[in-house]
């Protein structure tokens, strides 16, 4: 007889025997767990229970047990805590209650997989700046491990990546209860790798990684100079990559930018798919100060989110900053506030968006090789000036993303084909010659320091 | 059943026995104190309440006569002792099956329930005992028990976490997410395993022991913990789950530490807490080149406020806002005059701690900057 038609007998019988009273305080949320070698197993909700129906109506149970199926010998009576039911859908409504209220985000983060619910696929904003790492994220999220394995996504700080990978873990958690999923910043992976060989348990370490569907790491540019630990990394990269389980990674530039990295693993990063989110657009930015808003309950007049969405380019998450500085300053002033309170809130709180001119990079570029500007625009082909010349095309098309025929507008008229080249060539010699690629570093560091 | 025993007894555990209680539409007798004489404890009656999610056993001197139980409700007993002043010593006796309390010139009456139906508390089978003096305890659950969840949503932060180990001090730790109260006390127990305590079952506890002298005996297994205390032997469920992992949440270094006058900081926070607004919004500027706290709140309807307090102050200037009632909290359970105010900058968490010892520490999140 099957489990759940033996109790419901069995709990007919005592119906009968005992007052409505007792039998729905202690036959509430009881039934058979298990039935083993004649003996059954019975959930009962609390000690309370257990007690009670161990000292009080054992015998009758047994009774009613042994009528229905005389196979059953014994009963043993299990705790089985009630207190776990459909926490996962309530929570989200008590969070909303403390918009302005911060909470300890880690302690909803789940010890398992690292995984924070609140960065869905849902909340995050689409714009042409991360279309195609959007597109990627949800693919792969649905066909794990075998169109674009591994999935690197690089870009900016603040512009979403972590919120893109751990959408992917969560949506897969949705969809699919038994993947192993696992997300992990680079530098908890380093430092929990160095604690697993202080305690002679690096089998383990790497047994918890090898066993992942979908293993997931974040800012991986973090491995630059760790020999140790991409040694390892690289043996789990292979041991997932062979079984087909998908490997998702961000980092804050491509594969090849990032430096002290092995070759092997830095091809095998560029071997899947790579995509790249990019600073959002105005238009896109507009949409993300709308979205937090709403999501706020909160209204700025349209003038204020545009001046806000005009000055803050870099990242969404300064964007948001800048946000709650604002609403912050409007809720302690209990009033509206003017475009130029906001300028002058902006000024304090956003640091100063650093502009680089066309202008600078010719400038810095002329100085560190120590040649005049003119030289640079002009159309000298020595040697050395066609190598700082090419180096200014790249870092354009880089570092500002320009177009090739505005860089070549630039340049004296050039054909952008003419530019395509110099990109291309400079993209090419970085990686075999050491010299220039310090050359270009150090040029960057000067262009970029505050 | 027949008995005699010092009415103050009676009276005293009887109150305690009847907050435990309960009204349950379907068990009426968990609303009654079951009070039993058994000739193998002789020298002693025994006095039970439970609401099937905490129980309480007390031990009280009598003299007994003939052996017996009985169950009563445990709010008429408790009403008719409180107001009775006639006598020191009192007589009860089972009559027809109801409770009589007799004195001299004096007899009462009281309903009793059918004692079959009264269930019995749960045994744990493992004797694992840790023992400290209930004093400390106390404190420790008293030093962070505000600071749990009410919501039960979570039952694993409605609750208090204690942990142990040969290494580590007994720790008492509390989150509802929105702040974080943690309590170390110097006993290191091996074979300690972590427990989580209902925070209803904590407010019970700290009621029944708080003025009580002595150790306090803590049993307990995957299910229940049982407190022994002389003749008191209380009992609750546990919650089987698993704590945070609240370390991960502690920062381990600052940018800003101000150390101030814990009197002076609690009664401006309360001043404050005037012209706050519908969120307790206080704000805080922390000037390191005057060495003051600014502290400021505005509210539409009453009108705004605005003081400085002087403070030592390490590292930059921030300016944050806080829920005045959080950090006012945790004020209460810090022994010391001055606390350390440590900050990481806005929307990280600030952690309040004693100035020099450093077996309490208290988080608490911002508003949104």
């Amino acid at each position: 007889m099957e489990k759940e038609k033996l109790w419901e007998g069995v709990l007919a019988e005592i119906e009968l025997n005992i007052s409505p009273a007792n039998f729905t305080t202690w036959f509430q949320n009881t039934n058979i767990a298990n039935k083993e070698d004649g003996t059954i197993f019975i959930n009962v909700p609390n000690t309370f229970a257990k007690e009670w129906l161990f000292n009080k109506y054992h015998k009758l149970i047994t009774k009613a047990l042994r009528c229905l199926d005389p196979n059953v010998r014994s009963v043993e009576y299990i705790i089985l805590p009630q207190n776990s039911n459909n926490l996962q859908k309530n929570q989200q409504s008590s969070h909303k209650e403390s918009e302005n209220q911060l909470e300890f985000n880690e302690l909803y983060i789940n010890s398992e997989d690292n995984l924070n619910p609140r960065y869905t696929f849902d909340s995050f904003i689409v714009g042409s700046f991360n279309e195609l790492a959007y597109t990627a994220a949800e693919t792969i999220s649905k066909n794990l491990g075998s169109q674009y394995n591994p999935l690197f996504i690089y870009g900016g700080t603040g512009l979403g990546k972590t919120h893109l990978l751990q959408a992917i873990g969560n949506k897969l958690k949705e969809t699919n209860n038994s993947a192993k999923i696992r997300y992990i910043t680079s530098e908890k992976f380093t430092s929990d790798l160095i604690e697993s060989i202080r305690s002679n348990n690096i089998y383990n370490f790497k047994e918890k990684y090898r066993q992942c569907n979908l293993l997931i790491i974040d800012d991986i540019q973090f491995f630059s100079g760790k020999q140790k630990t991409q040694e390892e990394f690289f043996h789990i990269f292979n041991s997932l990559y062979e079984s087909n389980r998908q490997i998702v990674f961000s980092c804050d530039k491509p594969p090849k930018h990032i430096e002290g990295l092995e070759e092997r693993l830095r091809s095998r990063f560029e071997g899947g798919m790579m995509v790249d989110v990019s600073k959002p657009d105005f238009e896109s930015r507009l949409a993300i100060l709308k979205s937090k808003l709403e999501s706020k309950n909160f209204t700025l007049p349209n003038e204020t989110i545009e001046y806000i969405a005009s000055v803050i380019k870099d990242s969404i998450r300064e964007l948001e900053g800048a946000l709650n500085i604002i609403i912050g300053e409007i809720k302690v002033k209990n009033r509206e506030i003017s475009i130029q309170e906001i300028k002058d809130i902006l000024k304090k709180n956003i640091k100063p968006y650093k502009t680089v001119t066309i202008n600078a990079i010719i400038k810095t570029i002329a100085d560190f090789y120590n040649i005049e500007e003119k030289f640079i625009f002009g159309k000298t082909r020595k040697k050395e000036y066609v190598t700082p010349r090419q180096i200014a095309m790249y870092l354009l098309r880089e570092d500002f993303n320009s177009s090739f025929p505005y860089i070549g507008k630039k340049f004296g008229g050039r054909d952008h084909t003419t530019v395509i080249y110099s990109y291309e060539k400079i993209l090419n010699e970085i990686n075999k010659n050491e010299r220039l690629n310090q050359e270009i570093t150090q040029i960057r560091e000067i262009l970029y320091k505050d | 059943m027949k008995i005699t025993c010092l009415k103050k007894h009676l009276k005293d555990s009887i109150s305690l026995a009847e907050k435990i209680t309960n009204k349950n539409l379907h068990l009426p007798i968990l609303g009654s104190v079951l009070i039993s004489a058994k000739n193998n404890k002789p020298g002693k009656i025994k006095l039970t309440a439970t609401n099937l999610e905490i129980g309480i056993e007390i031990n009280i001197p009598a003299k007994i006569e003939e052996e017996g139980e009985v169950a009563v409700p445990a709010g008429i007993i408790n009403g008719f002792l409180s107001n009775f002043n006639k006598a020191d010593n009192i007589n009860l006796e089972l009559v027809n099956n109801n409770l009589v309390i007799s004195a001299p010139n004096t007899s009462t009456l009281i309903k009793s329930y059918p004692i079959d139906d009264f269930p019995s508390l749960p045994t744990i089978k493992e004797e694992n005992v840790f023992s400290l003096p209930v004093k400390e305890f106390i404190s420790g659950l008293k030093s962070v028990y505000y600071g749990a969840s009410l919501s039960g949503i979570k039952p694993e932060i409605s609750s208090v976490y204690i942990n142990s180990s040969d290494k580590t001090p007994l720790v008492f730790v509390a989150t509802d997410s929105f702040r974080l109260a943690e309590k170390k006390i110097p006993y290191k127990f091996k074979g300690f395993s972590p427990l989580i305590i209902p925070y209803r079952s904590i407010v019970e506890i700290i009621r029944i022991f708080e003025n009580k002298e002595g150790d306090i005996d803590i049993i307990f297994d995957k299910n229940q913990i049982i407190l022994i205390v002389d003749n008191i032997k209380f009992i609750s469920r546990l919650i089987d789950g698993i704590f945070p992992d609240y370390k991960q949440i502690i920062p381990q270094k600052f940018t800003t530490t101000a150390v101030v006058n814990k009197e002076d900081l609690m009664n401006i926070l309360k001043t404050a807490s005037i012209f706050s607004g519908r969120l307790n919004e206080v704000n805080l500027i922390i000037h390191k080149s005057d060495n003051m706290i600014e502290i400021k709140t505005s509210s539409q309807e009453t009108g705004e406020y605005n003081t400085t307090i002087n403070s030592d102050i390490i590292g930059e200037d921030i300016k944050i806002s806080f829920n005045y009632r959080y950090i006012v909290d945790c004020l209460n359970y810090i022994n010391t005059d001055t606390i350390v105010m440590n900050f990481n900058g806005p929307n990280k968490p600030l952690v309040i701690t004693n100035k020099n010892t450093s077996d309490f520490q208290y988080l608490v999140m911002p508003m949104n900057a």
